[in-house]
């Protein structure tokens, strides 16, 4: 399949944040944005969870925060896990990556409109997970600098 | 005095009017396509969006994203067709369409999704998704 389930969205504090976590630097930078970035990622999550079609996809919305490849990069992501659980689609027997994508995608094959559950989520919730983001980082920041 | 024409409305008439788009018959339809709905066609979903700007200026604007997927049943028309949209909708620039003014035009994503469209071992339309995001005044 060309694309997985999980949407990924860069998520970019203000600018201010950005100047405050470059005097902190080093790995607890590291560790307040990783921190932040899952706050930020949480109003997207929940609202995926009210979106999604299906108490099973509900279930397996998930979030994660990662290194990403690019050197000095942290990628989060909201995605449905266990995707490669096997299940009856439409009398056909399915991966539930496949059954995820269909809802969230549409198919006209099999007369669903797309639900977009994960897109929607992320372009209803961008400005409050950028808010939370903020909020967490500043939190995480003052006790850092309360340590020193 | 006419209702305002909205984005999607406006969105939906700029790609039913490119030419390589009109010349093969390309239907647009909202949500779902009728099942015998004849190759070409497109279906337009918004995906979401918001408002920002100031509330009570004249650059009050919104920002929408877009789902646009094109069927066809060969690739070469399909990618003619789909090069021939994104080429004519794509706008950096201050564009007007249908009397809406839009402030850029951009493809965040194409991706195939052929795979959705298929059961079995059975080989049917070919399925592209484009991701648009419009950012224009309210």
């Amino acid at each position: 399949m060309a694309q997985s389930v999980g949407i990924t969205s860069k998520l970019l504090g203000g600018k201010e944040l950005m100047r405050k976590m470059d005097r902190i630097g080093g790995k607890s930078a590291v560790k307040i944005m990783r921190s932040a970035l899952s706050a930020g990622l949480m109003p997207i999550l929940k609202q995926a969870r009210k979106n999604a079609p299906g108490k099973t996809i509900k279930k397996l919305l998930k979030k994660s925060v990662k290194k990403g490849k690019k050197r000095g990069t942290i990628v989060g992501k909201v995605y449905v896990g266990d995707s490669a659980r096997r299940v009856k689609f439409q009398g056909e027997e399915v991966g539930f990556e496949f059954v995820a994508n269909v809802l969230e995608f549409g198919s006209q094959k099999r007369g669903i409109s797309a639900h977009k559950y994960l897109r929607g989520a992320r372009e209803s919730k961008a400005q409050a997970a950028i808010s939370a983001m903020e909020k967490k980082a500043n939190e995480r920041m003052k006790a850092e600098w309360a340590k020193r | 005095m006419g209702e305002t024409m909205s984005i999607k409305k406006a969105l939906k008439t700029k790609i039913e009017s490119v030419t390589q788009a009109a010349s093969a018959g390309l239907k647009v339809y909202y949500g779902i396509a009728p099942q015998q709905a004849g190759y070409p066609y497109a279906i337009l979903n918004r995906i979401g969006g918001y408002a920002f700007g100031d509330q009570g200026g004249d650059e009050c604007a919104s920002r929408e994203v877009f789902q646009l997927d094109l069927y066809h049943d060969d690739d070469e028309g399909m990618e003619i067709i789909r090069n021939a949209i994104i080429s004519a909708i794509n706008a950096q620039g201050r564009v007007t369409w249908s009397s809406i003014v839009v402030h850029s035009c951009t493809i965040d994503s194409v991706q195939d999704l052929t795979e959705l469209e298929t059961e079995g071992n059975e080989e049917g339309a070919v399925r592209q998704m484009i991701e648009i995001v419009i950012v224009y005044n309210r």
